[in-house]
């Protein structure tokens, strides 16, 4: 039993799903969310996030590998707007949007996101992530679908980055990293 | 480091059902994850409610593919997350639809309750009907998730060798 072929039902044969580390946002909010050191013993990588802003216009959270902040970035993304489906696209950036950090006037709500990144231990491969994610709150909100690259080289990730783009990331928000075997 | 992601409970009908029902879910997890395959008697979805709350305290936004159009709506402050938009499950013999649903921070008592469900019938279902989507619901209360009741959402049952599994996964 040992499938990827849904995100998060399926993450691999039960007891090769680790838990490496947790971070959990304090009062005031931070600046981003930070896993390093990420042993490369694993398969793949699962990230599983509840996320919000402290701004009451929501903000990105922006995922960057290794400390790599150049534009060595490309994501697709198809989501739903309640009112219509769309999709677009970033290339060459510096960052692969990833978190949808809720309004901070939505009380109590904060976006969930399943995050997967294959093979981010290969030294052959250039990393590719994908996201299933969604806020609802009530008459608003959006779900997604992302694919995202991290061009630069195919260096094993060692050290995964969120950063609000503008604002600080709202308490209370939550990022689980866990490592799935073989 | 420790396993995680376990198993705690899991059902196969062998009668037919008109609900099933995961209770006295334990909070010492961080994350649940409900894996289904379903099948119903007649044309339904499934709504799922959390610790028998029936007021309007639920809403979602669907993002959806039919044959080749995709499209996205919502529902607001109604008495169930859904989905079922138009094709999505199935009622012909031994095909089954598979549905995945990740509730996060679930017993959390700071947080509203957002749930990510993935679905999707095969192509050929009843012809060319078919349909896979992707919701985000939200329960609009910060209590711990004990009860979570899967149900179909029109008058019919889910059919013998439906299957319901819990899972539970604790973060370090």
């Amino acid at each position: 039993m040992s499938f990827l072929l849904n995100p998060f039902v399926f993450a691999g044969a039960l007891g090769s799903f680790e838990s490496i580390a947790t971070v959990t946002v304090g009062g005031g909010g931070a600046a981003n969310i930070e896993f390093t050191s990420i042993p490369g013993t694993y398969q793949h990588l699962q990230v599983r996030v509840i996320s919000k802003s402290v701004n009451s216009a929501g903000d990105s959270g922006d995922l960057t590998f290794n400390g790599d902040t150049a534009n060595n970035y490309a994501y697709h993304s198809l989501y739903g707007t309640g009112a219509s489906a769309a999709a677009e696209a970033g290339t060459t950036r510096a960052n692969i949007p990833s978190l949808r950090l809720v309004t901070s006037s939505s009380t109590s709500v904060f976006g969930a996101h399943v995050i997967d990144i294959l093979d981010y231990a290969s030294t052959s491969k250039n990393k590719t992530v994908r996201t299933f994610s969604g806020d609802d709150r009530n008459g608003s909100g959006a779900v997604l679908l992302n694919s995202g690259l991290w061009f630069a080289t195919p260096a094993a990730v060692t050290s995964i980055k969120f950063t609000g783009r503008s604002f600080n990331i709202a308490e209370h928000s939550t990022a689980a990293l866990y490592g799935i075997k073989a | 480091m420790a396993a995680t992601y376990e198993p705690i409970a899991s059902v196969t009908l062998g009668s037919t059902s008109t609900s099933v029902t995961f209770s006295s879910i334990p909070a010492t997890y961080t994350d649940l994850v409900v894996a289904c395959s379903v099948r119903f008697g007649s044309a339904s979805g499934s709504r799922i409610r959390f610790n028998s709350d029936t007021a309007t305290n639920y809403s979602s936004t669907y993002l959806l593919g039919q044959a080749s159009a995709a499209s996205s709506g919502r529902f607001s402050s109604v008495t169930s997350i859904r989905n079922n938009h138009i094709w999505g499950d199935a009622t012909v013999a031994s095909q089954f639809t598979p549905y995945g649903v990740s509730i996060q921070s679930y017993s959390s008592t700071s947080v509203y309750k957002t749930a990510l469900w993935t679905y999707g019938t095969g192509g050929g279902l009843q012809g060319s009907n078919s349909e896979t989507g992707k919701i985000v619901g939200l329960w609009r209360s910060t209590a711990a998730i004990t009860t979570i009741e899967f149900a179909p959402f029109n008058a019919t049952s889910y059919q013998i060798g439906s299957t319901f599994s819990l899972y539970g996964i604790k973060a370090a």
